[in-house]
């Protein structure tokens, strides 16, 4: 049966109306505030045309420069540890293990705890440098100076950030990498091994290019939620935000709202420059994954 | 009457009735108040109970109360700017009048309205005058304090008597000198978080040593950042890197993430603390009933013109939306919230000062309120770092915390302030 225009129309117009009310009238208003100087989303009667000026300063302010590190440096290291860690339990969970399901639950289990409380108790607990789980985990090594190592002090909080970020994403990464890798059919592994192949030979030649698309996916969600990070640097910083653990995403949200102590004079502007160039990052990104990810069909 | 005409006859009656009762109840005025409270905060339930008197006193009035919380900063511009109805709205004075000001209305023609509770005084005569007049827009009061705070160094006195201090220092020399005492009888003398009131410690110490806050705001808007290196700031810097350099902060306080220090003077680790006044209700679980809380203003330091009567306080304060169409009303709730009835009841049952004149600070507080009462002069938070946040809390006090913990020297600090900022204002051209 030929579907007529008029069907057509009737069925995406709903779709469209509301990608157009979701998405693109607040991105387009967003970048119309972009090129001001305001101090409110609403009422732009007091607003002054700054061309780019809002995002040169952005550029050039040491804070916002410092986000993008961090961001950049979570999507690498981090990124190679979450993927590194989801391989390893993806190939420990498809060796035929007993007590799978368990072992999948228990690698998932951090993702299903609410990321403030989870922030809670690294900073508050783990980190703790006098009496925290790291402190007598490495005092019972022996390791006294890593026991001392001050986890939240300005230097370091990031990299106490990027670990705690990591511990919670393995899981679902895990999850998405093992789904992939389980419609793979057991006879290709077994010939393999026939053959003599080793287990890195298998990951390399089999597993990994027919999890391809799978990649793509996971690589798209990871990069996605790294250019966004808001909650746990927040939550990592109680009262005030601390320098060393800003994001781009809580940079923008305290220009544009406000913060108890830290930036509260409210520059609607920057904010909105902040928010189109986090915008702009994740289209790039995820256009350069497309394309270093390009499908490939492979019959089996 | 057959059944079927009462059956009509009563429909008829209840329906005219409930009609009655409804445009009755809609003929009350209705004020519309956005707290910055939690509901479950003991100053929400101290504001519901100063409502409620409010509402039986007023029986054509009906306040609907909602109890944001701190969120209220960030969704109060934003809901007004929408066209929202909003009345009455709270928070710190400062912020008030620095990021809210534009909404809200003067207060000056209700002032002398007759307080609540106080025969023969007016309003204004029951305030703290202090407090009332320390944050204006253009001129004009904006806001009522109703629950202030004073900012002071809260200290455990057994550490102090087990380390032989008589009396609490009012100098720099003897801060220093008392330091080093708590430090021989085993104790930690000072420590603060690594993201919260470090600015207090800058902002009193620029405070004392130049008579104001000028200094400091005239360095936040210095556009080549050199004012960073005068001598106010070189003597401070100087200053505070010796209290790392001997060992008077606290061991950790550069990992402290709130409420990581302030649990360590309560669990009796660390002796002394400058925070505001909520430190003892906040710690009280922890701290226990038999810990006894001393409090001194922040000393006097070498050469400079501030005196130690020279009190960092500032208020949580109601005010008046501009846009506010029952603005009489309104004023008539914002009464009761700083009635003496309502201001002894945030002091007894909230554990918090009480901006009203006739009301006295209890408990771990009496001699924080002795010291405000007694106060010279009142000045804002950490000096109104906040006026020119970028600078303050983004360069200034994150190097601030660094120089406190021993990280970076003093000439580091002054370097690296005044770079810093001269980039950001040269980042705004």
């Amino acid at each position: 049966m030929k579907l007529s225009r008029s069907t057509f129309v009737l069925f995406l117009t709903p779709a469209v109306l509301l990608y157009a009310l979701i998405f693109l009238y607040p991105s387009l208003r967003t970048a119309f505030l972009s090129l001001f100087e305001v101090n409110s989303f609403s009422s732009t009667a007091e607003a002054q045309f700054r061309g780019f000026g809002n995002y040169r300063e952005l550029f050039t302010t040491v804070v916002f420069q410092r986000s993008l590190i961090n961001i950049a440096l979570t999507l690498l290291v981090g990124g190679m540890a979450v993927f590194g860690l989801s391989f390893l339990f993806t190939m420990f969970l498809t060796s035929g293990i007993r007590y799978k399901s368990f072992f999948r639950a228990a690698i998932f289990l951090p993702n299903v705890i609410n990321l403030v409380a989870v922030a809670t108790v690294w900073v508050q607990y783990i980190y703790n440098s006098r009496y925290g789980f790291l402190h007598g985990f490495f005092n019972a090594l022996g390791l006294t100076s890593l026991a001392e190592l001050e986890w939240t002090s300005n230097d370091l909080i990031f990299w106490a950030m990027l670990l705690t970020y990591i511990w919670v994403s393995v899981g679902v990464f895990t999850l998405i990498i093992l789904a992939g890798a389980e419609r793979i059919p057991v006879e290709l592994f077994e010939a393999a091994r026939l053959e003599g192949a080793n287990m890195f030979q298998i990951f390399w030649s089999i597993t990994l290019p027919l999890i391809r698309d799978v990649l793509r996916v996971a690589s798209v969600l990871w990069t996605i939620g790294v250019i966004n990070l808001f909650t746990l640097p927040i939550a990592f910083s109680p009262v005030g935000q601390t320098v060393g653990a800003y994001t781009p995403a809580v940079y923008l949200y305290e220009l544009a709202f406000g913060a108890s102590t830290g930036v509260n004079q409210i520059r609607v502007g920057k904010a909105a420059a902040a928010g189109m160039v986090l915008l702009l990052l994740v289209l790039a990104s995820s256009a350069l994954i497309n394309r270093l990810f390009r499908s490939e069909r492979y019959e089996y | 009457m057959k059944a079927k005409q009462w059956l009509v006859v009563t429909s008829g009656v209840l329906a005219v009735t409930s009609g009655l009762v409804a445009s009755a109840q809609q003929a009350k005025t209705e004020i519309v108040y956005w707290s910055m409270w939690n509901q479950s905060e003991p100053e929400a339930i101290v504001v519901q109970k100063a409502v409620t008197a409010f509402e039986a006193a007023n029986p054509t009035v009906k306040v609907n109360l909602n109890f944001i919380g701190r969120d209220i900063r960030k969704l109060a511009p934003a809901a007004l700017d929408s066209g929202k109805t909003i009345d009455v709205i709270e928070n710190d004075s400062g912020w008030l009048a620095e990021n809210a000001g534009k909404y809200l209305l003067p207060l000056e023609g209700y002032l002398n309205q007759p307080a609540v509770g106080v025969p023969g005084k007016s309003v204004r005569q029951t305030i703290n005058k202090a407090l009332l007049e320390q944050y204006k827009v253009e001129g004009k009061i904006v806001s009522m304090p109703y629950q202030p705070f004073a900012v002071l160094f809260f200290y455990n006195k057994d550490h102090f008597q087990k380390a032989g201090i008589l009396k609490e220092p009012t100098t720099w020399a003897q801060l220093r000198s008392d330091s080093d005492k708590l430090k021989k009888a085993g104790f930690e003398p000072i420590t603060t978080e690594s993201d919260a009131f470090q600015d207090v410690i800058l902002g009193y110490y620029v405070q004392r040593a130049s008579g104001g806050c000028d200094v400091l705001q005239s360095a936040l808007n210095d556009k080549t950042g050199k004012a960073w290196s005068g001598p106010v700031f070189t003597q401070m810097a100087r200053d505070i890197a010796g209290l790392a350099s001997s060992g008077y902060i606290a061991k950790g306080t550069a990992a402290n993430k709130y409420p990581a220090g302030e649990q360590r003077v309560a669990l009796g680790e660390v002796s002394m603390y400058l925070n505001g006044t909520w430190l003892p209700k906040e710690v009280k679980g922890t701290a226990g009933p038999n810990f006894r809380w001393g409090s001194f203003p922040f000393p006097t330091v070498e050469g400079g013109k501030g005196k130690v009567n020279d009190v960092m306080t500032g208020a949580q304060a109601i005010a008046l939306v501009k846009s506010s169409k029952v603005p009489k009303e309104a004023f008539n709730l914002v009464r009761y919230i700083v009635s003496k009835d309502a201001q002894t009841n945030m002091v007894n049952d909230a554990g918090s000062p009480a901006a009203h004149t006739g009301v006295t600070w209890s408990g771990p507080i009496q001699e924080a309120g002795i010291a405000v009462g007694k106060a010279r002069r009142a000045f804002g938070w950490a000096c109104d770092i906040a006026k020119v946040s970028e600078v303050g809390y983004n360069i200034i006090i994150p190097a601030f915390g660094d120089l406190l913990v021993g990280k970076i020297s003093p000439d580091q600090y002054l370097e690296r302030t005044v770079n810093e900022s001269a980039q950001y204002w040269a980042s705004r051209k």
